[in-house]
């Protein structure tokens, strides 16, 4: 079941709904964002590149020059092409799975902060919605990023994402003149996949985290039973300001640890959705009541 | 189950196995070495 609706930016004020949730989303000094470019600051710092050994929870390329951890997606690939099983990415992923969930995506993943950055340009916005195009992130972590790199001995979604391109290609294209000379086609085809997903952002909220991405499967897995979790109270009106506010495009009364939802808690300043840590309610700031 | 106890627990055993079979030494090797057709230069 899909469905398309086409509205503008400005119907993102505070007048929908007769519950007024805290903003969120509008500052660029907002604590989640603040946290995102922490992340993409550490993941990409040089400083402790020395813990490259160690998978990184969130999607950031390790062929970028300053990246300080691994690609958790990338290593996965690697031990797949040398028909291993790799023990210790499962066991961080996890670990990761079981503390925060999808948490990660909302919270540390680059990936996820620039097409929530991207989504923030003035347009008009398009509402799409697919319970089966939300399923292709498991697709792709089960034939994109293991069993093709098994049989093909490549690392294929390495090939895809535009990560790859946004923080190894093109960093090293432009400091390095031998890089500059062996560009080729493939090149050009990555170019064209990172437009597409970035032109895609702008007008559909996070479309690579929601369809494509991998690793925000496999801690999707987690969500249900990982520590950090959603709880959504009797009195609640659905009044969907909850989905107006949420990256994902979730209505999270209908499902509170949706395996779509990131915990970026940003339907969490409504009255009736509780987050809770362990069982136990910890309370967000600015709260409606 | 409030609490994941049993996938921590089965998290660090799974984590120790792996250092103990020098699985974050291939990571680091793979990292290291940047592999040009992944970014798209070919």
């Amino acid at each position: 079941m899909q469905w398309w609706c086409v509205f503008p930016a400005s119907e993102y004020g505070d007048t929908l709904g007769p519950l007024k949730l805290a903003e969120p989303e509008k500052s660029f000094f907002s604590k989640r964002n603040i946290v995102q470019i922490g992340s993409l600051v550490i993941n990409n710092s040089y400083f402790l590149s020395f813990l490259k050994f160690c998978p990184t929870p969130s999607l950031n390329c390790y062929a970028c020059p300053w990246a300080n951890f691994a690609c958790p997606i990338g290593s996965l690939q690697h031990f797949m092409v040398i028909e291993r099983i790799p023990y210790f990415l499962i066991g961080f992923f996890v670990l990761v799975g079981a503390l925060f969930g999808r948490m990660v995506c909302g919270w540390f993943c680059p990936a996820g902060w620039f097409q929530d950055l991207l989504y923030k340009l003035r347009t008009p916005k398009i509402r799409f919605t697919s319970k089966i195009l939300n399923k292709l992130g498991f697709v792709n972590l089960v034939l994109v990023a293991m069993l093709i790199p098994y049989l093909t001995k490549e690392h294929w979604f390495s090939k895809i994402c535009f990560m790859g391109l946004l923080e190894g290609g093109i960093p090293l294209a432009l400091s390095d003149p031998e890089v500059r000379m062996l560009i080729g086609t493939f090149f050009y085809v990555k170019i064209a996949i990172t437009v597409f997903f970035l032109s895609l952002a702008v007008f559909i909220k996070r479309p690579f985290c929601r369809f494509f991405c991998p690793l925000g499967a496999v801690y999707s897995l987690f969500n249900r039973v990982s520590l950090v979790r959603l709880e959504v109270s009797e009195g609640c009106i659905q009044c969907n300001r909850c989905q107006e506010v949420c990256p994902m495009d979730i209505k999270i009364y209908e499902d509170p640890n949706s395996l779509q939802c990131i915990r970026c808690l940003a339907c969490a300043s409504c009255a009736f959705v509780e987050v809770k840590v362990g069982g136990r309610s910890r309370g967000v700031t600015g709260k409606s009541s | 189950m409030k609490i994941p106890y049993f996938l921590i627990a089965a998290a660090g055993g799974l984590l120790l196995l792996g250092v103990f079979r020098e699985e974050t030494l291939d990571i680091l090797l793979n990292a290291v070495v940047v592999c040009f057709s992944c970014i798209g230069i070919w």
